[in-house]
């Protein structure tokens, strides 16, 4: 039995309740959904919870697994789901938080490129640019994700992952430029 | 301002195309220098995310999220009341656990007649109908053991056994009733003996380093529990469940044994 068959069979058996089968899945796929956490959350603490919630979420709606798309384009759906709805309660609770005459952060102006540099900090860069833009570049640069792939686990058009994707990928280049020389590299203003 | 289409040139950088759209965006990196930068600038940032190392679970992290999630996946309680069903659990466990104290009948009584069951012999609960009448709540109970013994610095507990359930009650005395939180810590309260009181379940190891001669859980969970002296035998009267639901059972026993494995 070949990986995602595999996988549609232990999903198949959760879904009745059989508690071996969905340690067998966590097992297979618990590091992924932590990757994909880390990536998005930044914070270890939080990236552990959107995995816990993940597989919560998982066996709660194991029933509903259609199997048109593999297991694992369905965790990655639901964990990035996930891992975006916690992004937008945290973000919801410090605007709540903060006072009346709190002045917003401008954040077109980004992490100082310096603090970057000299952390070497590819998590504070990913962790500086949108979460839609973040979403899309996560799946496809480091999952390794094709854009269609994408487009089912964020439900958006082909089209839209391409912007997100090469639009985050623009802003992190303006923060991670010069940690690794790129000879001849000169941005010109009118790039 | 430049006018080449930068994202053709990211789908390039992406491997994304083939073809007369290939060599196009391939010639305008060679000759437009912002396009040269736009894929230098993808190819790179491409690059770092790819190489960067995956965060992984520590083990700790990989243990407490296989507990957290199949502890929630845990199948819903069954209906009836909670204190029932962990209380066939803890007679079970008594039953097997604890050496039966000769001599001492314990009555139980409960006012609310289904509220309650008596602990037969073997562990295995009586008709509830039969020893209903012989019950009370065990606030109730040990309040009036209390009255009896108010002036007893030493708190020690006597209960007083009916006919009836003396001669059907074994010499193990479980006594089962639901208590809320506020009657409950009065019931502690009044006690005046050694008190673990927890918020959190408590295991085995905790009981006895709090000084229980020995203590067992039932569905990992001890609540609380108290030594006492009733009728000169230590005796240890364990609170399990929680503060909404708790179940007491009251061991009269000097000794005991580790839970069968």
């Amino acid at each position: 039995m070949n990986e995602p068959d595999r996988d549609r069979d232990l999903i198949a058996r959760a879904a009745t309740g059989d508690r071996a089968a969905f340690t067998e899945l966590m097992d297979r796929h618990e590091d992924m959904v932590f990757a994909v956490a880390m990536r998005m959350m930044r914070d270890r603490e939080a990236a552990f919870d959107a995995t816990q919630e993940t597989f919560l979420t998982l066996f709660r709606k194991a029933d509903r697994y259609s199997g048109e798309s593999a297991v694992s384009t369905w965790l990655y759906r639901v964990a990035t789901n996930t891992c975006l709805d916690l992004l937008r309660k945290q973000k919801r609770r410090r605007t709540e938080a903060l006072p009346d005459h709190h002045d917003q952060p401008d954040r077109s102006a980004g992490e100082p490129f310096e603090s970057v540099e000299v952390r070497g900090d590819i998590q504070a860069a990913l962790s500086s640019i949108p979460h839609d833009f973040r979403a899309a570049v996560v799946l496809s640069d480091i999952e390794g994700l094709s854009i269609a792939e994408i487009g089912v686990i964020l439900g958006v058009p082909d089209g839209t992952v391409k912007s997100r994707v090469f639009r985050g990928r623009r802003l992190l280049a303006e923060k991670l430029g010069n940690l690794v020389e790129q000879p001849g590299r000169q941005r010109t203003d009118d790039a | 301002m430049h006018d080449h289409d930068l994202d053709l040139i990211a789908e390039h950088a992406s491997g994304l195309l083939t073809g007369a759209d290939e060599s196009r965006a391939a010639e305008l990196v060679r000759t437009c220098e912002a396009c040269a930068v736009e894929f230098a600038d993808h190819s790179h940032v491409r690059t770092l995310l790819a190489s960067a190392p995956a965060p992984t679970l520590s083990e700790f992290e990989r243990t407490r999220l296989r507990r957290s999630v199949l502890d929630a996946m845990a199948p819903p309680k069954p209906a009836g009341a909670p204190w029932q069903r962990r209380f066939l659990a803890a007679a079970g466990a008594v039953a097997a656990i604890f050496v039966v104290v000769a001599g001492i009948g314990i009555v139980g009584q409960m006012s609310g007649g289904d509220d309650g069951l008596t602990l037969a012999d073997g562990g295995e609960a009586a008709d509830t109908t039969a020893s209903a009448e012989a019950l009370v709540p065990f606030d109730q109970l040990t309040r009036d053991a209390m009255g009896e013994q108010a002036a007893d610095e030493d708190a020690d507990l006597r209960f007083e056994a009916d006919d009836a359930a003396a001669t059907a009650m074994p010499q193990l005395l479980v006594e089962v009733g639901e208590i809320d939180a506020a009657v409950l810590d009065s019931v502690l309260a009044e006690l005046s003996v050694a008190v673990m009181d927890a918020s959190e379940p408590l295991g085995v190891e905790e009981a006895v380093a709090f000084g229980a001669t020995c203590a067992f859980t039932v569905e990992d969970e001890i609540l609380g529990l108290v030594l006492a002296t009733v009728d000169g035998v230590s005796s240890q009267v364990f609170l399990i469940g929680d503060r909404t639901e708790p179940i007491v059972v009251i061991l009269l026993s000097s000794d005991c044994s580790p839970p069968a494995p």
